[in-house]
């Protein structure tokens, strides 16, 4: 029963700067160890100078205000002295690694030189226990006190938690189904590992909503210079594709194939609005030849007949070539199956005519060509419009 | 001296701190200032007295001497208790003075503390007018004191009679506090609280 007894006192002055000794070995005026023990005729222990101090302005004992005599009433008590004199208590820094053991009544003065102690911090700067948003004030002079605190104190945190948790219930459904997306969403990075533990833990909401938003930044981020990189790509490509048509029209050698696409909407159009007309995009004889265009409308005459006419276009090379122009130009409707029944026609240019006048303007205003082409009933009846489209060539050779 | 005060507060601090009181919510103990000079201390009012459901403020403060000498005390929350002034807040408590022993504690104070709310002496009073009608109408008394844990100790038993006398002095013009010790020294008596705070 004493050892057990010593083996207490001990642990606790190690583990607590400020622990009571065992009740025994405390003075009850100064609540330390008894220092120069003596002992009333009532039985209380005191130290010496405590209560001498007491008995000077008062004459009762400040336990059981028995009447005591401060010459006659108060002994040595060598009994006590001895057993404290046994004890031998570790300095509390021992947690900052002072290995030094002493009496108990040392320790105090120990403390003030113990070259492990650390200085007083001001008390911003002093750690905050980590709970401290859960309601644990405590603060500390450094890590090592801390750690004892947590040790500690796990039932009070625990406590704590609960409580807390108790106040976060509502919201604790959509946390805890976060908590497991966010486990599913971690790439199985370098970053990982502390990612993983931060989640886990029951009080890291905090921590585990920081890494999220961290993450959506990031995420946001990329998102955006992905966006940057595709809508260049696309322009580039854009650039590319019209590039393309352009070399295939300028270098078709007076060859080109008009794919007038959506057919009957364009027709119905038309109809509706019989100075409606299309123009096919430019092509070029050669890469240094003239540049023509074919025009589709319906005829002024008979609105039943398609139009097909030639332009001539306005090109950067025109001051180049021979003017009028002069040569042999091929107009097809092409049957998309059975060419046999291609409606084919030739022209020869007239070079009394305005159309093969050198161009002033972009188009030149006036063309060339069969106003009644082909019936539009026929082409439909004869399956020309394939898909809604109607295909139209031409071929232009200059002479 | 003033070595063994820091001391033993200090000690007294974490007794406090550990004890089951204050788990229980029925004391506490913060500190003023970080030379353990000045504290306040709570106490809440005991179970089936006129204070139930109030939390009292006090004011600690530790003398050089201590423990050789008692620390002084008194009520910051207003009180309405023949032992306690319901103007100052001092207390008159036989171990806050010549009973004081070293051997007691901040702890053992504030439980005495909580005691005298549960037991008032009103023959060693403090406040005399309180004494009085604690002597001659006990029921009074109660409601009076109920009242007054209820505008200033955070008490949950309102008494709608006394809130409406002390609005219609106020309406004269009357500060609230000043009408409350008028009305609760005439047993609420209306008129001759008006009287006296009109003379």
């Amino acid at each position: 029963m004493a050892e057990g007894g010593y083996n207490s006192a001990q642990e606790s002055s190690i583990i607590d700067e400020f622990a009571a000794p065992e009740a025994r070995f405390e003075c009850p005026i100064c609540l330390a160890w008894l220092r120069d023990p003596v002992v009333t005729s009532c039985g209380h222990r005191f130290c010496r100078n405590c209560i001498q101090g007491w008995l000077e302005k008062e004459n009762a004992c400040p336990v059981d205000k028995m009447k005591l005599n401060k010459d006659k009433d108060v002994f040595p008590d060598n009994f006590t002295r001895r057993e404290i004199s046994q004890q031998r208590t570790k300095c509390p820094n021992i947690v900052r690694g002072c290995l030094e053991e002493l009496s108990p009544l040392d320790v105090d003065e120990h403390l003030l030189v113990c070259q492990f102690r650390v200085p007083e911090l001001p008390d911003h700067e002093k750690l905050r226990c980590q709970f401290v948003d859960f309601g644990c004030y405590e603060k500390f002079e450094d890590d090592p006190e801390l750690q004892r605190h947590l040790q500690e104190n796990i039932q009070l945190h625990l406590g704590l938690l609960s409580r807390a948790y108790g106040k976060v219930n509502v919201g604790s459904e959509n946390a805890s189904s976060t908590l497991a997306q966010a486990n599913f969403w971690d790439p199985p990075s370098k970053h990982d590992n502390q990612q993983l533990k931060s989640t886990t833990g029951d009080s890291d909401n905090d921590n585990l909503l920081r890494a999220l938003y961290e993450k959506i930044v990031f995420l946001e981020q990329k998102t955006r210079e992905q966006d940057i990189i595709i809508a260049n790509m696309s322009q580039q490509l854009t650039n590319l594709t019209s590039t393309t048509a352009n070399f295939q029209q300028r270098y078709c050698n007076g060859c080109f194939l008009w794919h007038f696409n959506d057919f009957k909407n364009k027709i119905a159009q038309m109809r509706e609005n019989p100075r409606l007309m299309h123009y096919s995009p430019g092509f070029y004889t050669n890469p240094y030849g003239y540049k023509l265009c074919l025009r589709i409308n319906l005829s002024p005459k008979d609105p039943n007949y398609l139009a097909i006419l030639i332009h001539l276009m306005k090109s950067e090379h025109d001051q180049a070539l021979d003017w009028p122009f002069c040569g042999r130009l091929t107009v097809t409707i092409v049957h998309p199956t059975q060419s046999f029944k291609n409606i084919k026609e030739t022209m020869m240019s007239r070079s009394e005519l305005q159309a093969f006048n050198r161009p002033v303007h972009d188009l030149n205003p006036k063309g060339f060509g069969y106003t009644e082409f082909a019936l539009i009933e026929e082409l439909f009846n004869q399956d020309f419009v394939s898909n809604n489209q109607l295909i139209v060539k031409v071929n232009a050779l200059p002479v | 001296m003033a070595n063994i005060a820091a001391q033993r507060i200090k000690r007294e601090f974490k007794e406090v701190i550990r004890s089951e009181e204050v788990a229980k919510c029925a004391i506490k103990l913060d500190l003023v200032d970080n030379n353990y000079t000045e504290l306040r201390g709570e106490i809440a009012g005991p179970p089936d007295t006129a204070y139930e459901g109030g939390n009292f403020v006090l004011e600690i403060k530790v003398p050089e001497t201590y423990p050789f000498n008692p620390p002084k005390v008194r009520f910051i929350t207003k009180i309405w208790h023949p032992n306690i002034s319901s103007v100052t807040g001092a207390i008159c408590l036989d171990i806050l003075k010549d009973q004081w022993a070293a051997a007691m504690t901040l702890r053992t104070v504030l439980l005495s503390l909580q005691a005298l709310l549960s037991a008032a002496e009103p023959d060693d009073p403090q406040d005399a007018v309180v004494a009085r009608q604690y002597k001659e109408n006990v029921e009074m008394f109660r409601l009076t004191a109920r009242h007054w844990t209820n505008a200033y100790a955070g008490g949950p038993n309102a008494n709608p009679e006394c809130d409406e006398k002390i609005k219609r002095l106020v309406d004269m013009g009357i500060e609230e506090h000043q009408a409350r010790v008028a009305l609760s020294s005439y047993n609420w008596d209306l008129e001759r609280a008006t009287e006296q705070l009109f003379s």
